[in-house]
């Protein structure tokens, strides 16, 4: 998600993947077509990172992502100036960075692309935190555009019968939507093509970030923050699961080569929570410095995490489900289910939990998994204070002396 | 004592009448974290509902569960829970809110020991007609888990009595809520405050008589009770602090309407009594004002505070934001934008219940009347 992520070099030791390259193209080609929408005639849906994005692309629109912009705001070490841009428009300093930095880049322009083009309609699925509920209307407003809510209540325990039929009967309100937006009938046909795309490209994510099930890890969290980038935005395209292809690829070279993402892997650990845009190759060398390799994380991995609920031959009713029980979308207790199950599956040493201070759905309840964690694995857990986009909530002298700490302990066992 | 005193003493000191419930007459109490909670079905489940209000000054036991960043209502149920000083209840219903409440549901369920939880995954979209499919459909869930966790076997008339009780005492609020724009002196804020807060604690039959006594004491010959003093409405996150409102009254001015979910939005619309009664209290949860956590089109929350501006012809408005309250914090530019564009000034007040700057409050409420027409 972001145009400066860990491939463009770690002190510590990662190496970069000629897939890198390509993502860059990749990223500038589309954001060049979706520049130039008016010219083409298509159309522009600015849409959340956990949305169903792939009736958007059976229609012919493209799909933007605040978010992914906002991170690429963070990563280029503006975040903070936007943030406060938005402060200064009334919008409190404790809201998530993500919508702070985007909301005020739509009022003043600039950014590291120069702005996102403007939204002719916006799609807003609550299944990652109820701030985008709120986020897009404010944006909404701003731009008197439509706006379609698929809302997924966060399912506590299991998703219930109600809920999924709930989700699915949205599914039809959204193509519904699209068909009044664009003025022609949603291309059902189109779908299936697409949703076959959009599976293909799921499983090859999940086998690019399975790889580091190796030791050493042909890849870390750091360089999966950076090749995130094509799953969220362009699933269900072809040029996605080409790239993925080519990456799995590289890395499985690596695999063969013993080649790690870390020089001289010792420690392997997976990361709970949004990257911390402004800081990643801050973390990721003062981690590989140290010998840590971050193997895994939970936040890319739940691009893949509901893969096995999605069907090929029915993907139109199969979304519901499967759009509805992502990560942030189920209770700690499952939350926290799934850490262990990472710990477990790349044979991890500890977890590093970043608070953030943008996400409270992910943040509130950390210290709770960190318990049921330790209560389990018995392994070690630090927590880091940060935020995603706004690195005026960094404090660098603490964060490192934290790592230090927690080094010392995977040290010491 | 008289109504007003007992409502005082319910509103200071929930749990007392939490006590009174449970241990004097023996009977099952449900703690609720939010007014969307359908109180009605707890009732019909022989249960008093009691609403989760915060009441801890100090959140030391939360603070092992919740970071910094967190507003002051959920630090302080937690607190509660944990404390033990809820431990009359025999469980509570988490409404889905926003984001901290929904994972306060999660913390609480993994740590507070007590009785049993349940969650009401309710629809954050009340726009549309597949939400009020569903958010029936999870009011007959609630129910049904409800009176499974209690031991209990459903009464089929025992919801439509329910829904009478619970229409009784609304209207009786909403008459209180039409006085005070009316005759604004004749009730200060800060006990129209704790009337509200009492009612969501305390035995609703009780709640009703009381406040038949308390209209008819109202409803005497009218004293010189500064009704001819600035005007303002109160909105904002959920408001425990009847101090704040006496500030503002002492500046001098008079709170003559609220959207607060402590205040009329809590005791808001009416429950249609002939309907199936889970599509009748679908319909009056989606058409209560919204919560700011929840969407019922662009202009709904706004639509709601302008029509109860003109209707209470309020002077001027106090937006009053918890510290950490998302919803609101995303609504406040855009309600400053529409009150500014009708003329209405507004004075935005960022808050935390356990540090309340009062001197600092008062100076900023004096300024802002000061403003207003006479």
């Amino acid at each position: 998600m972001t145009q400066t992520g860990a491939n463009s070099g770690h002190g510590g030791g990662s190496r970069k993947t000629r897939a890198a390259k390509r993502m860059k193209e990749i990223m500038t080609e589309y954001y060049l077509e979706a520049m130039s929408a008016g010219d083409s005639g298509k159309k522009v849906a600015w849409i959340t990172s956990g949305g169903p994005v792939e009736p958007l692309l059976a229609m012919d629109v493209i799909p933007i992502y605040p978010e992914n912009h906002s991170a690429m705001i963070g990563a280029s070490k503006m975040g903070a100036d936007f943030c406060a841009q938005a402060e200064v428009l009334g919008y409190p300093r404790d809201l998530c960075s993500y919508a702070r930095a985007d909301i005020a880049c739509s009022r003043s322009g600039g950014g590291p692309i120069g702005g996102l083009p403007r939204p002719d309609m916006l799609i807003c699925c609550t299944n990652i935190c109820s701030t985008v509920l709120k986020w897009y209307e404010v944006q909404a407003r701003f731009f008197q555009a439509p706006l379609f809510i698929l809302d997924t209540p966060l399912c506590h325990g299991e998703l219930t019968r109600e809920a999924e039929a709930y989700a699915r009967q949205q599914i039809d309100e959204y193509i519904a939507f699209l068909e009044g937006v664009l003025g022609r009938p949603f291309d059902f046909e189109r779908l299936e093509e697409v949703g076959r795309l959009s599976i293909q490209a799921q499983r090859l994510w999940r086998e690019v970030l399975q790889t580091a099930v190796h030791s050493p890890a042909p890849l870390s969290a750091f360089d999966a923050f950076f090749h995130l980038a094509l799953i969220v935005t362009l699933r269900g395209t072809q040029v996605c699961v080409d790239y993925y292809g080519q990456l799995l690829s590289e890395l499985q070279k690596r695999i063969d080569q013993g080649i790690g993402a870390v020089f001289q892997e010792k420690y392997r650990l997976i990361w709970d929570n949004l990257p911390v845009w402004p800081r990643t190759k801050w973390l990721s060398e003062t981690f590989a410095s140290r010998g840590a390799c971050l193997v895994a994380d939970t936040y890319t991995a739940a691009w893949c995490s509901t893969l096995d609920l999605l069907d090929e031959s029915d993907f139109l009713s199969s979304m519901a489900g499967a759009y509805s029980r992502i990560h942030l979308n189920l209770g700690l207790d499952r939350m926290a289910e799934t850490i262990i199950q990472l710990l477990d599956f790349y044979r991890a040493d500890g977890l590093v939990m970043h608070s953030n201070r943008s996400c409270k759905p992910y943040s509130f309840g950390q210290y709770d998994i960190q318990r049921l964690v330790q209560d389990r694995t018995g392994l070690p857990v630090v927590i880091l204070e940060a935020d995603m986009v706004d690195d005026r909530a960094f404090a660098e002298s603490q964060v490192e002396t934290r790592i230090e700490a927690f080094m010392e302990m995977l040290e010491q066992r | 004592m008289t109504p007003l005193e007992t409502f005082r003493r319910i509103s200071q000191d929930p749990l007392a009448a939490l006590t009174e419930w449970t241990e004097d007459r023996g009977l099952p109490a449900v703690g609720t974290n939010c007014s969307c909670v359908p109180e009605e079905i707890i009732w019909a489940s022989g249960a008093l509902p009691f609403r989760l209000l915060g009441l801890s000054l100090k959140t030391t036991l939360a603070d092992r569960h919740l970071p910094a960043f967190c507003c002051s209502p959920v630090k302080t149920i937690l607190e509660d829970g944990l404390s033990g000083s809820l431990r009359d209840l025999s469980g509570t219903a988490f409404a889905a809110g926003c984001d901290s409440m929904q994972r306060l549901s999660d913390i609480w369920r993994l740590n507070v020991p007590q009785g049993f939880h349940l969650d009401l995954e309710l629809p954050a979209k009340l726009s549309k007609p597949a939400s009020l499919d569903y958010l029936q459909a999870v009011l007959r869930r609630f129910h049904q888990d409800l009176l499974g966790s209690l031991g209990l076997k459903e009464d089929g008339s025992a919801l439509p009595r329910a829904i009478e009780l619970f229409n009784e005492l609304r209207a009786r609020l909403q008459e209180l809520a039409r006085l005070r724009r009316d005759r604004p002196g004749c009730l200060s804020g800060a006990d129209f405050l704790a009337v509200s807060l009492a009612a969501q604690v305390m035995d609703r039959a009780q709640g009703i008589t009381r406040l038949d006594e308390l209209l008819a004491g109202l409803k005497g010959p009218p004293a010189d009770e500064g009704n001819s003093l600035p005007r303002l409405a109160l909105a904002g996150s959920p408001c425990l602090l009847p101090r704040m409102i006496s500030l503002i009254e002492e500046c001098p001015a008079r709170v003559v309407a609220d959207d607060l979910c402590t205040g009329e939005r809590f005791f808001h619309g009416h429950v249609e009594e002939t309907a199936d009664p889970y599509e009748a209290l679908a319909r009056r949860l989606a058409a209560r004002p919204p919560c700011p956590a929840k969407h019922a089109g662009l202009e709904a929350r706004t639509g709601f505070l302008l029509q109860q501006i003109k209707d209470s012809q309020a002077q001027g408005v106090v937006l009053a934001a918890l510290k950490f309250c998302d919803p609101q914090g995303f609504d406040i530019p855009h309600i400053q934008e529409v009150l500014a564009a009708e003329g209405l000034p507004c004075l935005t007040l960022e808050l935390e219940e356990q540090r309340f700057a009062e001197e600092q409050l008062r100076t900023r409420c004096q300024a802002f009347v000061e403003r207003l027409e006479p």
